[in-house]
């Protein structure tokens, strides 16, 4: 799909260049994950591709055809294009931002709108409550939700991202990857994403390229990357203990137990009581009807005066979701001090739950 | 919504009210025969048709050609000219207005046409500074997600520099009408017509009535005006 022929940029006759010689392939479908510290060229290769800056030898093809012979607009106008947390327009509406690309293309009125509601169903923000937002008056995920949106609207078959989820936090990040990689998997657009971060580009790269001063060290699948580095250098990227780092490719839904030990509120107390002296975690979750998660119960909490399970449980706040990797559902349990996550869909229902232990097993499979 | 227009339209009858209500007095009321030649309802409405004429012809021809130059000297062809062309414009603004026009006078000959060319030249120099300054200010990575998603930079300019940058170009038209209304009561001096015939005439024949009426009525339309176009701009921005 992309293919990149002895590239090679250098910004000032003399300087040493920005990329040096790079030969890459990149296959429809892929997301290929340019990855390396600050000043190792993966920007300028990923800006090379749109022609926002020209290299300076070699060829680039998109789609089989040499892109110094197609219009850059043109050109443009077929690949998504992402960049770090702004680049929306101030000025315009959330729908607005997201036509952007359909109104250069001269759509319909009715189809760009059409459009519109689509991605924004897509990227799970409710239409009729965004639409006619400014982007200042949404949080930074929702921003960056927005210019997903925005990068899919005439539905290019290439996307470029430029560390889309890099100014978030690390939970809306670890959300919004996880979101992107549902989204992925129904679009199978072909992507090339720019990182600093190893971890994100092991969660979501089906192809890793790493790069250092100018060049391609290595470009391999994440589980290639990690159990044969190449060099020193991607050893030190990706760190000794490749196990450790394998839990950002296994997902919760790998390991989920679904048969978690349940109650309603209504239950007496008693009943949680013979749950917990079973439980191999030392918790019961409550769940209402519809299985929607709506506390838990710890052995401290029998000592609590009250007759249902309701009067005595807490707030869950353990939770995570089945699309999450094994560090995102570790990293939740660590933060709240807690051997297990509970794991919920979209809609607050409980799937069922993992613990500290089931992780530990995994990583001891792999290694 | 509705209280803000008319909290608008109560301000600008106030300030119109001042402008055609304290000359009518004066006219009306002479204090002697001398006011009353030089007061006339004809020569009032006259000197003030003459004042707006001088700046709304400059001001419209400034904004034609300080925004037309803004967006040249910010396009990457021509922005080796940006430092030259606003030094120039800076230094002739740093020249007195009576100089500007005596000058002027000096090649052109009297007559109103000198006076509105002058006081164009005049006021490009804030129409000028604030398009430059305002494109010039668009957030880089925001024109870069637009060139990133195939937008021309004619689209760019369009849609994207010139909407952003809107609110400081106003800014520079509502410094440029200020200096405008204040400079067109010079165009007199070369016999350019205007309330400043009033003012100065006024002062010749020593008739406090007379020169005040000019001088109320050129400051109240330089704030009715004003206060318009800070409308204009809050509507736009």
């Amino acid at each position: 799909m992309i293919t990149l022929e002895n590239v090679t940029k250098i910004y000032n006759p003399g300087d040493a260049p920005a990329v040096k010689d790079l030969k890459m392939e990149i296959e429809e479908g892929d997301t290929a994950v340019l990855v390396g510290p600050s000043g190792c060229g993966k920007t300028t290769t990923m800006k090379m591709i749109n022609r926002l800056i020209e290299p300076t030898e070699g060829t680039i093809y998109v789609n089989g055809e040499d892109t110094s012979k197609v219009n850059p607009i043109r050109l443009r106008l077929n690949i998504g294009y992402v960049i770090q947390e702004i680049g929306l327009f101030p000025h315009m509406s959330i729908a607005e931002n997201i036509a952007t690309v359909p109104r250069e293309l001269k759509w319909p009125k009715s189809k760009i709108q059409e459009r519109v509601e689509e991605l924004l169903h897509m990227v799970g923000l409710d239409p009729e409550i965004f639409r006619e937002r400014k982007p200042r008056d949404l949080s930074g995920g929702q921003r960056q939700r927005i210019g997903v949106a925005r990068c899919l609207a005439a539905d290019p078959p290439v996307l470029l991202m430029d560390e889309p989820f890099g100014a978030l936090d690390p939970i809306t990040r670890a959300r919004l990857q996880n979101e992107f990689l549902r989204i992925q998997e129904q679009i199978r657009k072909t992507i090339v994403f720019v990182t600093h971060d190893i971890d994100e580009a092991i969660k979501m790269g089906t192809k890793i390229a790493v790069m250092n001063e100018g060049e391609l060290v290595q470009y391999d699948t994440p589980e290639d990357l990690l159990s044969t580095p190449k060099n020193e250098f991607v050893v030190g990227m990706v760190g000794g203990n490749y196990s450790i780092k394998r839990l950002h490719l296994k997902r919760v839904n790998e390991i989920i137990d679904r048969e978690p030990p349940t109650v309603s509120a209504e239950e007496p107390v008693s009943k949680v009581k013979e749950l917990l002296e079973a439980s191999k975690v030392g918790v019961v979750m409550v769940v209402d009807g519809n299985n929607r998660l709506e506390g838990v119960v710890i052995p401290a909490d029998l000592k609590k005066s009250g007759e249902r399970v309701g009067e005595i449980m807490n707030e869950p706040k353990v939770t995570s979701d089945v699309g999450a990797t094994l560090n995102d559902a570790l990293s939740v349990m660590l933060t709240n001090g807690e051997g297990y996550a509970l794991i919920t869909d979209e809609n607050e229902r409980l799937e069922g739950y993992i613990t500290l232990n089931q992780i530990m097993e995994a990583l001891q499979d792999n290694a | 919504m509705l209280k803000k227009w008319g909290q608008r339209l109560f301000f600008s009858l106030i300030l119109l009210a001042v402008f055609i209500g304290y000359p009518w007095y004066n006219v009306m009321n002479p204090a002697d025969r001398t006011v009353a030649r030089g007061l006339t309802p004809d020569g009032v409405i006259l000197a003030a048709q003459q004042h707006i004429t001088l700046w709304g012809v400059s001001l419209a021809a400034a904004i034609v050609v300080g925004v037309g130059f803004g967006i040249l000297i910010t396009r990457p062809r021509f922005r080796f000219l940006a430092p030259i062309l606003v030094n120039i414009v800076n230094i002739g603004q740093t020249v007195p207005s009576l100089a500007v026009l005596a000058i002027f006078m000096g090649i052109l000959g009297m007559g109103f046409r000198t006076a509105v060319f002058a006081i164009f030249l005049y006021s490009i120099l804030s129409i000028l500074r604030n398009t430059y300054a305002g494109i010039m200010g668009v957030a880089p990575d925001i024109l870069e997600a637009a060139r990133g998603m195939g937008m021309s930079p004619f689209r760019i300019l369009l849609r994207i520099e010139l909407p952003l940058a809107l609110a400081v170009i106003m800014a520079g038209v509502r410094t440029a009408s200020v200096v405008n209304v204040g400079a067109a009561t010079l165009a007199t001096f070369i016999a350019g017509g205007g309330l400043g015939t009033i003012i100065v005439t006024g002062l010749a024949v020593m008739r406090d009535q007379m020169f005040l009426t000019g001088a109320v009525m050129a400051a109240s339309l330089a704030v009715l005006l004003d206060y318009l176009l800070s409308i204009v701009e809050a509507e736009v921005s």
